[in-house]
């Protein structure tokens, strides 16, 4: 059990989200960026899919009420176990009684704080995820709460992940998105872009030289996480997993799987660019970074 | 032909009339469910289109491409048939009625009475996309959209007919209010109303 003593600026559980369900309107959900919310699990010898927490900007102070075993990962946060600093992207022992503050986001925006055995929460359509706009999955963390932890083995291995961090690229690649003959598309890597103040789960605007389409309505179409849409004052949004899975604004590009994870780690003021790659390119990147995720574990004696 | 294919997904776009491209693209996503690809993760009509989302580290083969590329048959509105009871004190009513030239009364007997075909669910959880509004109540969205819409709203623009399952933000016209749960996620499917099912509005 873990009693929430803070909950942080916004925490919620995640895990990989509720796929499959975009005929009835509902958003995949799940951790922002799934890379190192499966690298959080592999640490702790978790399923990969056992629910965690996502921290946004200010992490929760948690009291672990028995032994637990965690592991941070994503942006890197001035945490503590009781006061003393922990490692990143490592297995760390909480004894009962511990208290961890996740603390501030020294960098980009987001960690993941997992726990051996899961976080415990009803599932709802498939998840323990919680859609931001908050009608799906448990809510947010609020102070007082508390958080079943699942069953695991104690005996399972301690892992980490030495040197790996995760953080906001100054460069997205992109593949050429179903509307990008409306757009001149080049228009989209002449110049840099600036992270706006709108920026969550829903979507991360962009603002920079505004991109001019032949329309920015459509007939309403699916939308894919890392998609660049358009609205009509030229500044892009890049889709995230709480989006409306149908949108009327045009798509130009969309930032390719290795890469729109790291959303998750954009902060209002960043500047970042676009480079095109072909679909190809996008796959085969998508699928080296999934080996080396699994390289770059290594057992802590 | 309109075929894209990104990265993780695949998107067939139907041109034409819009009743018809639906119902193409409703023909299509049934089509590709029920061929249960290993690599296709989620398959969602929209408007005049199909997007089949493809799992982590999968590419589409050779046969769910082929079928991606066919002409399907507009599918019929063969689905369930709702009848749904509305409170109609939306605050948009009059407004609408004076742009349609016609009063409160005329628009709200003009509203119930096409049978709409619900071409797709979605913005959010449950929100059907209706076809068959009548003409003259095809209006732009709002140029402000609300930022709180009430929960069961129902309401039009550009030429399609809604309802709001919950409370969102919202830049349709509001006619008025219904009390049928729109999406709950115990039900089987989670959303009352789907691609494919008819829906006839009463007066509640």
């Amino acid at each position: 059990m873990i009693v929430v003593e803070r909950p942080g600026a916004r925490t919620t559980v995640q895990d990989l989200g509720r796929a499959g369900l975009g005929s009835f309107g509902v958003a995949p959900s799940g951790a922002m960026d799934q890379h190192a919310f499966r690298a959080a699990n592999l640490l702790v010898a978790n399923p990969l899919d056992a629910a965690a927490l996502e921290a946004t900007l200010i992490g929760p102070r948690l009291a672990f009420e028995r032994d637990a075993i965690i592991a941070l990962t994503g942006a890197a946060f001035d945490a503590t176990i009781d006061g003393e600093p922990i490692p990143y992207a490592e297995a760390v022992r909480a004894r009962a009684g511990a208290v961890l503050d996740v603390g501030r986001a020294r960098g980009g925006a987001r960690c993941i704080i997992a726990v051996r055995g899961g976080i415990d929460a009803p599932k709802t359509l498939g998840s323990r995820s919680l859609h931001v706009a908050g009608t799906l999955g448990p809510r947010a963390l609020r102070g007082g709460d508390t958080l079943s932890i699942g069953g695991h083995d104690p005996s399972a291995p301690l892992r980490r992940m030495p040197g790996m961090t995760w953080r906001c690229p100054d460069r997205f690649r992109v593949v050429r998105g179903p509307q990008w003959g409306l757009f001149d598309g080049e228009a989209l890597f002449g110049s840099a872009y600036t992270v706006s103040t709108e920026a969550d789960r829903t979507g991360v605007r962009f603002e920079g030289g505004r991109l001019r389409a032949r329309t920015h309505d459509i007939d309403p179409e699916g939308t894919t996480s890392g998609a660049l849409q358009v609205p009509g004052d030229g500044y892009p949004i890049a889709l995230g997993p709480d989006r409306p899975i149908t949108g009327g604004y045009p798509k130009i590009a969309s930032i390719i799987a290795a890469d729109r994870g790291l959303l998750a780690y954009a902060r209002p003021g960043d500047t970042v660019a676009f480079d095109m790659v072909t679909v190809d390119t996008a796959r085969a990147l998508s699928a080296e970074k999934q080996r080396d995720l699994v390289r770059r574990i290594e057992e802590i004696a | 032909m309109d075929l894209f294919e990104s990265d993780d997904a695949i998107l067939r776009s139907f041109g034409g009339d819009t009743a018809d491209a639906n119902a193409r693209a409703r023909a299509l996503a049934t089509a590709v469910r029920d061929a249960a690809f290993a690599e296709v993760l989620d398959v969602a009509p929209a408007a005049r289109s199909v997007l089949v989302s493809l799992r982590d580290q999968t590419e589409p083969s050779d046969a769910l491409r082929a079928l991606m590329a066919t002409d399907p048959p507009p599918a019929p509105a063969t689905g369930r048939a709702h009848t749904i009871g509305v409170a109609f004190d939306g605050e948009d009513l009059d407004a609408i009625a004076r742009a349609a030239g016609m009063s409160a009364d005329a628009l709200v007997v003009a509203f119930c009475e096409p049978t709409y075909v619900a071409a797709f669910v979605g913005f959010s959880p449950g929100f059907p996309y209706l076809l068959g509004l009548p003409r003259a109540l095809g209006l732009p969205r709002r140029g402000t959209p609300r930022t709180r819409v009430p929960a069961g709203s129902v309401a039009v623009a550009g030429g399609w007919a809604g309802i709001y399952p919950s409370e969102t933000p919202g830049g349709w016209h509001l006619l008025g209010t219904t009390s049928a749960t729109m999406f709950d996620p115990s039900m089987q499917p989670p959303s009352l109303v789907n691609a494919g099912d008819t829906v006839r509005f009463t007066v509640a």
